[in-house]
């Protein structure tokens, strides 16, 4: 090879770097981005209904002490029902009214909460019977409406196959939504090269939508085994780096089967994702996860998933295939309740990338920690921190021979409320307000980068059952 | 006078007898709760019975019964709660509780009768330590309610409680064991069924038989229960009473003092009555309109009044939003973030302080309200009224007030909200 040829060589290689670097992040962050943002969506529908459950009035606390001194008391047992229910004690809330309603079992109210307080812990063939007897002793139009109201949800959960989902639409605020470097530059053969202006940070703005689907269909067998499908949707329309337009959709196809000391979920996955409308990666596999109940506040679960990814070469990243490869995933994790309005959650994870490029080949350890606090009304806080530690086996000489290892340390913050607390009618929906800070560190200044996000969601919630 | 001794010395020989029962070795580890009927303790080895009746202690190795019209519920000290039908024979057999650390032991006998149970603290903290025996086999807890029967015909139980482990107090599911097999029961409505001979059944779905049960255990509506139960078993006090312990000769006693007990009770009850009949306003209702302080006396739980409202005048023009708290149990209205917030063109807040109506008469309008606004200086005056509506006591809460920029012409105003 002539030196001439050679330098024309290498001119086009140091013109190609830096948005060979530029798209080598968006590969690695955006073929997660949509299973992170589903996530977040499920923890926050399932935080918002649990909070939901720890609503019953504000009045002072009554103690178990001044019950059992007047224990026929219907206001003390009243307030205490309510004490209870705020404190996550919704067993307890059903014996103080149950005690209520055998010193007078004429009390509509009473007996309404009593159906409701039932209802929220699953026992539905109570909870109708209660709640039934309500509306038949002619209750006023309030009650009856209230009434009327549960005995449909109650109604509908007593259905074998449930059927749910959540629609959502929001916007997300980037500061640096193509991922650029902090340095400005980029290693090419170990040597820095400084990046031109398109390929260095730039915010940017995004419509979000998010859909979901799940059917649950109960065998009917005591244990209580489960099978179900989920079809999860997402899709992000940049305002201006349409290149990163994101849709991705994910159907899932499982069964939960039940044993005294733990349940088993196995699932077959599938995920399609798109990258400025064009496919960039999918990948199909399995998930296995077992969950072990410890105490009334500490569980365990431990996750397992194998999935091959296959991601396809576009126009703007022709060398997209370079990771196709299998992925596993591991992790050990638990859950513990501090309080009843406040757990934590630790989890330990283990990873394999494998890649055809074996430079991008890595294995990753990871930590994270998260806490959901109930605000109580529905409201809730999600704060989540994890930190990973991708070490990739071999070096890519074409950015360097040093070994690559990236430190991420990812942490978000979620605020949710449901809609119903502005107008009662709008129960089925929930707004969340989340910031995310994501800060890749790395031995390569090629992939060291940080981004804030600020996103705001509106979801609507339905179910159905048959 | 002879006779007269001999009678006073009996009768103090019988308190003394009654004294040697052993207090001091039975330590109380619950109390009794919403008696209906006929119920009893004999303390263990006792031939003695005492009459037990709402907010009675109940002791280590009581051994309770109900008659035919009995129903209570036990509740342990842990919070453990034990629901006892008609005809039932319970004995807590074994109690020991830390209230520090929540840790213990919990033992119970049920050996004929409906029952129903709500694991408590001890439970929580570790399922393994709360177990019941039943006539045959034996009950164990995962953390969960359990609704039974049993007796000599063998035993039904049945998972009356939370489905999974979503209701995060709570690790859900009973068992049942006997002859060395145990059958898991994970979610309401699935039961199982112990035969005379010891056999347990394979768990199944027996939602007509929890149905049946329960119906055992409720009190029927139109009747009431608490304070002792029915007129012909009615708990009285004794002369040994403050321990706890009343006893007599030859079983259930029943002594002249107890009028006084019973006027204290009809008095309560009168009380809680004024109470359930608030719960019970859409059977018994209120007519629409003014409220009066007195309905809202009896009134229990906490409410919000939302609503807008506006003002016009010479004063400058605009809108209302209220967001008041009500606290009918506490009887206070206002307080705790309460607002009357305006917009226009004289807007401004005003915090709505809190009230205690307790001591009022009359009908429920507050007037100078102004003065119970904090913050809103452009209020020159302000009247609160409550009203009645379909039947519910002070349904809304209107505020009629007028405001101004500190001098010169005022804008009246109005704004309801409805809790």
């Amino acid at each position: 090879m002539s030196r001439s040829l050679l330098l024309a060589a290498l001119s086009v290689l140091v013109a190609a770097a830096p948005v060979l670097a530029q798209n080598t992040n968006a590969v690695e962050t955006e073929g997660q981005r949509p299973a992170r943002q589903t996530e977040k969506s499920s923890k926050a529908s399932r935080a918002e209904a649990e909070s939901a459950k720890l609503s019953a009035g504000n009045g002072a606390d009554v103690t178990f002490e001044q019950v059992a001194a007047d224990p026929d008391n219907v206001d003390l047992n009243y307030r205490y029902a309510q004490t209870q229910v705020r404190h996550g004690n919704l067993k307890g809330a059903s014996a103080t009214l149950e005690r209520i309603l055998l010193v007078n079992p004429n009390l509509v109210q009473i007996r309404l909460f009593y159906g409701v307080v039932l209802y929220r812990l699953d026992n539905l063939m109570e909870a109708d019977r209660e709640v039934s007897a309500v509306l038949a002793s002619n209750p006023p139009e309030s009650i009856k409406s209230e009434a009327s109201r549960y005995l449909v949800e109650i109604r509908k959960r007593q259905k074998r196959t449930q059927l749910s989902g959540r629609l959502g639409v929001g916007w997300e605020y980037d500061d640096n939504r193509n991922a650029g470097p902090s340095t400005g530059k980029n290693l090419f053969f170990g040597s820095p090269v400084q990046l031109d202006a398109s390929s260095l940070r730039h915010s940017d703005t995004s419509v979000l939508f998010l859909g979901n689907v799940e059917a649950h269909h109960d065998l009917g067998l005591p244990a209580g085994h489960q099978v179900f499908a989920t079809f999860n949707y997402y899709r992000a329309e940049q305002t201006n780096q349409k290149n990163l337009n994101l849709a991705a959709y994910s159907p899932a196809l499982g069964g939960v089967y039940k044993t005294p000391f733990f349940d088993v979920t196995p699932q077959l996955v599938y995920d399609y994702v798109a990258l400025a409308q064009t496919k960039y990666m999918a990948d199909h596999g399995f998930d296995l996860r077992i969950d072990k109940i410890l105490s009334a506040r500490a569980a365990l679960y431990a996750d397992v998933r194998d999935v091959r990814e296959v991601y396809s070469p576009t126009a703007q990243i022709p060398t997209a295939s370079d990771r196709t490869g299998i992925r596993v995933d591991s992790m050990i994790g638990g859950e513990y309740s501090i309080v009843p309005w406040n757990r934590v959650g630790p989890d330990v994870l283990y990873g394999v990338k494998h890649a055809q490029n074996i430079a991008f080949t890595y294995f990753r350890k990871g930590f994270g920690a998260s806490d959901t606090w109930l605000l109580g009304k529905g409201m809730f806080l999600l704060t989540t921190l994890r930190l990973n530690v991708d070490d990739y086996s071999h070096a890519d000489p074409l950015v360097s021979q040093g070994l690559r290892r990236d430190t991420i340390i990812q942490t978000d913050v979620t605020y949710g409320a449901p809609l119903s607390l502005l107008h009662p009618k709008l129960q089925d929906f929930v707004f969340t307000l989340t910031y995310e800070n994501y800060d890749a560190m790395s031995t390569l200044t090629n992939y060291a980068y940080t981004n804030n996000k600020i996103a705001g969601l509106l979801t609507y919630k339905w179910s159905a059952g048959f | 006078m002879k006779s007269t001794l001999s009678a006073a010395i009996s009768l103090l020989l019988a308190a003394s007898a009654s004294a040697q029962v052993p207090v001091s070795a039975a330590a109380k580890i619950g109390t009794a709760a919403a008696v209906a009927g006929a119920v009893k303790a004999v303390a263990e080895g006792g031939a003695v019975g005492r009459v037990i009746s709402s907010g009675k202690p109940l002791f280590l190795n009581d051994h309770v019964t109900t008659d035919a019209a009995g129903r209570l519920q036990v509740l342990l000290l842990d919070e453990t709660i034990f629901t006892l039908g008609p005809n039932s024979d319970m004995v807590l057999d074994d109690f020991v509780y830390d209230p520090k650390s929540g840790s213990g032991k919990v033992e119970a006998a049920i050996s004929k009768g409906t029952f129903r149970f709500v694991t408590g603290k001890i439970a929580q903290k570790d399922p393994s330590k709360l177990k019941i025996k039943v006539a045959v086999g034996t009950i164990g807890v995962r953390g969960s309610i359990g609704v039974g029967e049993t007796g000599p015909g063998g035993t039904t139980i049945i998972n009356g409680g939370a489905r999974n482990a979503d209701n995060h107090d709570d690790a859900a599911g009973i068992y049942a064991q006997s002859g060395g097999k145990t059958v898991n029961l994970p979610q309401p409505g699935v039961g199982t069924r112990i035969s005379p001979d010891g056999k347990v059944a394979d768990a199944s779905f027996l939602t007509g038989e929890l149905n049946r049960i329960m119906g055992t255990l409720q009190t029927p509506a139109g009747q009431t229960a608490g304070k002792g139960g029915t007129p012909a078993a009615a708990g009285r006090r004794s002369a040994t009473d403050a321990s706890g312990r009343s006893t007599a000769e030859g079983g259930i006693h029943a002594e002249a003092s107890g009028e006084t007990a019973d006027l204290a009770s009809a008095a309560d009850a009168a009380a809680t009555q004024a109470i359930q009949n608030r719960f019970e306003s859409g059977v018994t209702g209120v007519p629409d309109g003014l409220a009066t302080w007195s309905q809202l006396v009896g009134l229990v739980g906490t409410g919000k009044y939302n609503g807008s409202g506006s003002y016009a005048g010479s004063a400058g023009s605009g809108s209302a939003t209220l967001a008041m708290n009500v606290d009918f149990g506490a009887h206070t209205i206002g307080g705790g973030g309460s607002t009357l917030v305006l917009t226009g063109s004289l807007p401004g807040t005003a915090s709505i302080l809190s009230t205690n109506y307790s001591s009022f008469t009359g009908n429920a309008v507050l007037t100078g309200f102004q003065s119970d606004l904090s913050g809103g200086s452009n209020f020159q005056s302000a009247t609160l009224t409550l009203q009645n509506a379909g039947g519910v006591p002070a349904k809304t809460a209107t505020i009629n007030f007028a405001v101004w920029t500190g001098a010169g012409p005022t804008s009246p105003g109005s704004v309801t909200g409805t809790r």
